[in-house]
């Protein structure tokens, strides 16, 4: 019998609506030169890891975090458009680098109504940068629950 | 081995989009590519590595490329990162 190369999934990193990254009101990110993935229009501020991992690296300014996953993946999480101008006002993170996350642990807090007095759009997006890993990456669109709904499902080559 | 260094001039540093614009472009190259900072060393093609630098404005950021595009892959990175960390030779393949 044949074992299919198993599939895996990421959840979502905050309750809200996912939206391909197509319909991110970011070129960069749109445009998918950054990774693949997917972006969450989100209804609350708390973010959760997608997966089980190491936090990388997260900006001075706690508006975005990286997570190096157990399996290999390296995924980038960026909470609003152009946050990074607001130099840390309406961000907590909950973690530090290196401190090992499990799916669904909150990494931050996000003050979405602070991004939006500033102008900024919220739109929350999850990024894996080396998808020359994947054999397979679909986006799983629609309303989701943190730490709940799947967001992709992928597969990993070899 | 070669070397150069660039000092950042975004007013934010090396934040989510430059590293991700850099770790891209860099990966069109064959050569190792490492870069120092704050005592730190990033592998040049992780987004992840070159964010977890901690680069901000004003950060001096060395650049080791070793391998057998070193030459090519040295010029075109250092005009990349001159030109503000944008891609000025993108070329659409799709």
């Amino acid at each position: 019998m044949f074992f299919s190369k198993k599939e895996k999934s990421l959840l979502a990193v905050a309750d809200g609506r996912a939206i391909p990254l197509s319909e991110v009101p970011d070129e960069a990110f749109a445009s998918g030169i950054l990774g693949v993935g997917v972006a969450i229009e989100p209804s609350g501020g708390t973010i959760c890891s997608p997966i089980d991992g190491v936090i990388e690296s997260i900006t001075e300014t706690g508006h975005a975090y990286t997570v190096h996953s157990d399996d290999g993946l390296d995924i980038l999480i960026h909470i609003g458009i152009d946050t990074v101008t607001l130099g840390g006002k309406g961000f907590l993170p909950m973690v530090k680098e290196g401190y090992k996350v499990k799916t669904g642990d909150v990494i931050a807090r996000a003050d979405l109504e602070a991004i939006r007095t500033a102008g900024l759009s919220t739109v929350t997006v999850m990024l894996i940068t080396n998808p020359e890993r994947l054999e397979k990456n679909e986006p799983q669109l629609g309303e989701v629950q943190s730490g709940k709904s799947e967001i992709i499902r992928y597969r990993l080559l070899k | 081995m070669k070397q150069f260094t660039y000092c950042i001039e975004d007013p934010n540093g090396m934040h989510a989009r430059p590293a991700g614009m850099l770790a891209t472009f860099a990966k069109r190259f064959d050569s190792d590519i490492r870069v120092l900072a704050n005592g730190k060393t990033a592998d040049g093609k992780r987004l992840l590595s070159l964010m977890s630098l901690g680069a901000v404005h004003g950060t001096e950021l060395t650049f080791c490329i070793t391998g057998k595009d070193e030459e090519t892959a040295a010029a075109r990175i250092e005009s990349f990162c001159r030109a503000g960390m944008k891609d000025t030779e993108e070329k659409k393949e799709d």
